[in-house]
């Protein structure tokens, strides 16, 4: 052979001469273009997140990554935050947070192969840009000092001498670059506090506020994939708390809750087919929205406090503990301030929200009476003044009016409608010094301008006057794009309390007049118990819920704003999981501990307690002594705790949970001869089902193999 | 402009940088698809509907990556796809040079009579084989590249390449293909 290529080798020479020598009759005609242009479609707009991602990328391939000087990180995050914030406030939080984490990703992406020196990073403005070549070069020492643009680098480069070499102090790996924008965002951002606030990443439906400049690209565009789940809603995973041994600590604290909303929320999910959200669950709001049947106390003066004791149905070695407390039914003439603070943004238009809330609001003035006043503010970005109604008699036609004209447009400024709401409020308790005054805030919860976390919007309508406080009672409706972590932190430190409504009969029915007279006479303000177990009786024990409700043992003292708020005849319950001493169970009433109930009497300001013992008889789960509906609240809260610990599970994992679950649908069954006839067991029955679909698809329970291990 | 600083201004929309990518690469498209098919009506046409689906797609290229292989392997797609709503459509061997009329010295005759040969073996090839070797030394892509084009595995793409060269060697120095291909040595 006589080259030394392979023939393989000799025939691609000899292919490609042959197309290079083919190549002049291959070309494209001249006019290509001419003809192809006209066919081009105009581009949809790129996503934010894809424009941010190309200009960060395209600025470090261009080698002026808008770091270095800076120490790189801080200027990333800079810029991070700054294209995040120019997002604009019709964009809402979650898609800030969204834009936000993609910024993350994208930073983790550019390569940060930059060297900086010490001198640099302490102290630079920000709105820096410099090439990696310059900084190459440039003593950095003679620059720090100034705001350095590539204007004032190219003339220092001009001036100074160029340096062999710069002092190399500190490496900014990406590791850094993406702490700092994390830090950063946070910070400047306040999108997403510690405490509170957590976004979930289903975007599929949130609905694009109808902006009043450019509407931002509709989520669907934005966002891969719709989820089965409803989108952008905001929940918050509070934890569990723990079994605590008695020996070591018998106190256990916590503030009372006559919420529902948890249940309420779940429910309907439930119903229109979502899967129930595991964060969403707060145990203490399934159990206390069953009527129990408590007898009312003897006298006005203050609750009646049961206890009951019952075999554990998941865990022979343990018990539950049922405490349940009954206020009295005081009536009460005292005049009402009312003043409604109605959500008028783009997210409202979504479903019935308006509806629901127009419903509410309408049933709440036909509930008032002459003696009382209603006060009805608008807001979207801003207050909408022209709707705005200050306090007059509710059958004043100016305020059914404004009711009426409840309709949705531009983005959700919570923080200017309270704002206003409070002033007015504020006005009217002055005017009126002997009414109650209520803040009745109808929203989805989905504020995207101004502050969005519930904290900060309290800070601007913070009321001090503790002796006649103003009540913020929050009302949400919705179930996409829907923000249950701001309404309820709301209400529960505003001296108030949350109720969900999904659709406008439940509307009429919960604000008909004979409720709302009851839910407007507030009973006791700033209520929390303390259950002091024995420790020779009691093992250990754990509350069931409350898990953002547990305060300190020493705080009970105090009287604060944080504890609830009860409504004339308002009733709460708790259930506590123990394990006893052995040896202790005798079959007769045993006295575990006591419990002590502090308040303050919403009149007066006076400071009341009122202690009981805790006792039970230990009867069996399923006996026939045992009161069918502490069985049900039992179940409920069993099921509500051990479905909130998904998807990680409690004790012994998801599967752990599916088992309980599985176990808590037999109790349930054996229920449905006394109470089957219930609304509420058929509905619960219902939700079960669901939660223990879903922990089955999460874990099956394991099967007993039948060998010891 | 690089390729990359034109697919970013593409992605926010500028026409002028797709027509700065559509004339860099309009002659290598256009005569793939003349190679693959034999027609140069029916390549400028898929020339056409590539650049088409590459503006309407290029939001979801990535810039940093080679634009080439991206276009060229668009245009295999659009090319294969019309094959196969057409029906395999007989493949002309003689697309028409616009050269051939030009009065050509002795040795550029011979070489004309080799160029034609060439062509006559290439046409003598099944499609796929056709496709590898016009993809790998007329377009130029890697075997990575052209694996990724045509969507089938590397090691598949070598051993097309290697059959189709071992053709063409056969078929140029036999003259018949036929005979030569399965029998050859």
């Amino acid at each position: 052979m006589a080259s030394n290529f392979s023939p393989d080798q000799d025939m691609e020479g000899t292919l490609r001469r042959h197309f290079a020598a083919e190549a002049d009759d291959l070309r494209a005609p001249t006019n290509l273009w001419e003809s192809l242009e006209d066919r081009l479609e105009p581009h949809p707009a790129p996503n934010p997140v894809t424009r941010i991602r190309r200009k960060i990328l395209a600025a470090a391939k261009q080698n002026w990554l808008p770091v270095m000087v800076t120490g790189g990180a801080v200027a990333v995050a800079a810029s991070a935050v700054l294209v995040a914030g120019n997002l604009g406030q019709e964009t809402s939080v979650a898609e800030k947070t969204v834009v936000v984490t993609e910024i993350q990703e994208v930073i983790k992406e550019v390569p940060v192969e930059t060297v900086v020196t010490k001198e640099v990073i302490k102290e630079v403005p920000v709105e820096t840009v410099v090439t990696r070549e310059v900084i190459k070069e440039v003593p950095v020492e003679a620059v720090v000092e100034k705001v350095v643009t590539q204007e004032v680098i190219k003339e220092v480069v001009k001036e100074v001498e160029v340096l062999k070499e710069v002092p190399v102090e500190r490496v900014v790996t990406q590791e850094v670059v993406v702490e700092k924008v994390v830090e950063k965002v946070v910070e400047v951002e306040k999108v997403v506090t510690k405490e509170v606030i957590v976004v979930k990443e289903a975007y599929s439906e949130a609905p694009a506020p109808a902006a009043t400049v450019a509407p931002p690209p509709a989520a669907s565009e934005l966002y891969p994939a719709p989820t089965a789940q409803p989108a952008d809603t905001t929940f918050q995973d509070y934890g569990r708390q723990p079994y605590v041994d008695t020996a070591e600590d018998a106190v256990s604290t916590f503030s009372l809750d006559t919420d529902r909303t948890s249940y309420q929320l779940a429910l309907t999910w439930a119903q229109q087919g979502y899967d129930i959200e595991p964060d969403s669950v707060r145990a203490e709001e399934w159990i206390n929205a069953f009527d129990y049947g408590y007898a009312l106390p003897a006298d006005d003066w203050g609750f009646a406090i049961t206890s009951d004791l019952v075999a554990h149905p998941l865990d022979e070695r343990k018990h539950l503990v049922r405490i349940g407390f009954q206020a009295a039914e005081v009536p009460d003439d005292r005049p009402l301030n009312v003043t409604l603070v109605l959500d008028a943004s783009g997210s409202m238009g979504d479903g019935n929200r308006v509806d629901i809330a127009r419903a509410a609001a309408e049933a709440i003035r036909q509930s008032l009476r002459p003696q009382d006043r209603v006060a009805v503010v608008h807001f979207t970005t801003d207050v909408i003044h022209h709707l705005t109604v200050d306090h007059r008699v509710p059958d004043d036609y100016s305020v059914e009016s404004s009711i009426a004209q409840l309709a949705p447009h531009g983005s959700t400024n919570v923080q200017a409608g309270l704002n206003l709401g409070v002033q007015l409020a504020n006005r009217a308790r002055l005017d009126r010094p002997e009414a109650y005054n209520y803040v009745i805030l109808m929203s989805d919860g989905v504020a995207n301008v101004d502050a969005t976390n519930p904290f900060a919007i309290l800070e601007s309508a913070y009321d001090r006057d503790a002796g006649n406080p103003l009540r913020l009672i929050t009302v949400g409706v919705g179930i996409t794009n829907y923000n249950d972590v701001l309404l309820e932190q709301l209400a529960q430190h505003g001296n108030g309390w949350y109720r969900y409504l999904d659709d406008p009969g439940q509307a009429q029915a919960t604000f008909s007049r004979a409720n709302w007279l009851a839910l407007s006479t507030p009973f006791a303000d700033q209520t929390r118990a303390q259950v002091t177990w024995d420790p020779d009786v009691v093992k250990s024990w754990r509350i069931i819920g409350y898990e953002n409700r547990v305060t300190s043992d020493a705080s009970f003292a105090e009287d604060r704003k944080e504890f609830a708020e009860l409504p004339s005849g308002a009733a709460t319950t708790v259930f506590y999981e123990v394990e006893l001493h052995e040896g202790v169970l005798r079959g007769d009433d045993l006295t575990l501990g006591k419990v002590e109930l502090r308040w303050v009497v919403p009149d007066t300001g006076q400071s009341r307690s009122q202690q009981v013992e805790v006792t039970g008889r230990d009867l069996g789960f399923g006996s026939a002594g045992v009161d069918p509906l502490l069985r049900l609240g039992g179940i409920v809260a069993l099921a509500a705790d051990r479905y909130s610990s998904l998807p990680r599970g409690a004790d012994d994992g998801a599967a752990g949970v599916s088992s309980d679950l599985a176990i808590l649908q037999e109790e349930l069954e054996a229920l449905a001869g006394p109470l089957g006839g219930l609304d509420a067991y058929q509905d619960f029955r219902f939700l079960l089902e669901r939660m223990a679909e879903r922990a089955y698809t999460e874990a099956p329970p394991e099967p007993r193999s039948g060998y010891s291990r | 402009m690089t390729d990359e600083q034109a697919v970013l201004r593409c992605q926010d929309g500028e026409r002028e940088a797709f027509r700065h990518l559509v004339e860099r690469y309009q002659d290598v498209l256009f005569g793939t698809a003349v190679l693959m098919t034999g027609d140069r009506a029916q390549a400028e046409e898929h020339v056409q509907e590539a650049f088409l689906a590459a503006w309407r797609g290029i939001q979801g290229f990535h810039s940093e990556r080679p634009v080439k292989p991206w276009l060229v392997r668009i245009l295999v797609n659009t090319v294969v796809s019309q094959r196969r709503r057409r029906g395999v459509s007989t493949v002309s061997l003689e697309y028409e040079s616009e050269a051939e009329d030009a009065a050509r010295p002795a040795d550029e005759i011979e070489a004309q009579h080799e160029r034609l040969a060439i062509r006559q073996a290439l046409a003598g090839l099944n499609p796929e084989q056709r496709q590898v070797v016009v993809l790998r030394f007329f377009a130029g892509l890697t075997v990575p590249q052209l694996a990724e084009a045509t969507g089938v595995r590397e090691g598949t793409v070598k051993s097309r390449l290697h059959r189709a060269l071992g053709q063409l060697r056969d078929q140029l120095t036999t003259g018949d293909a036929r005979e030569a291909y399965g029998h050859g040595q």
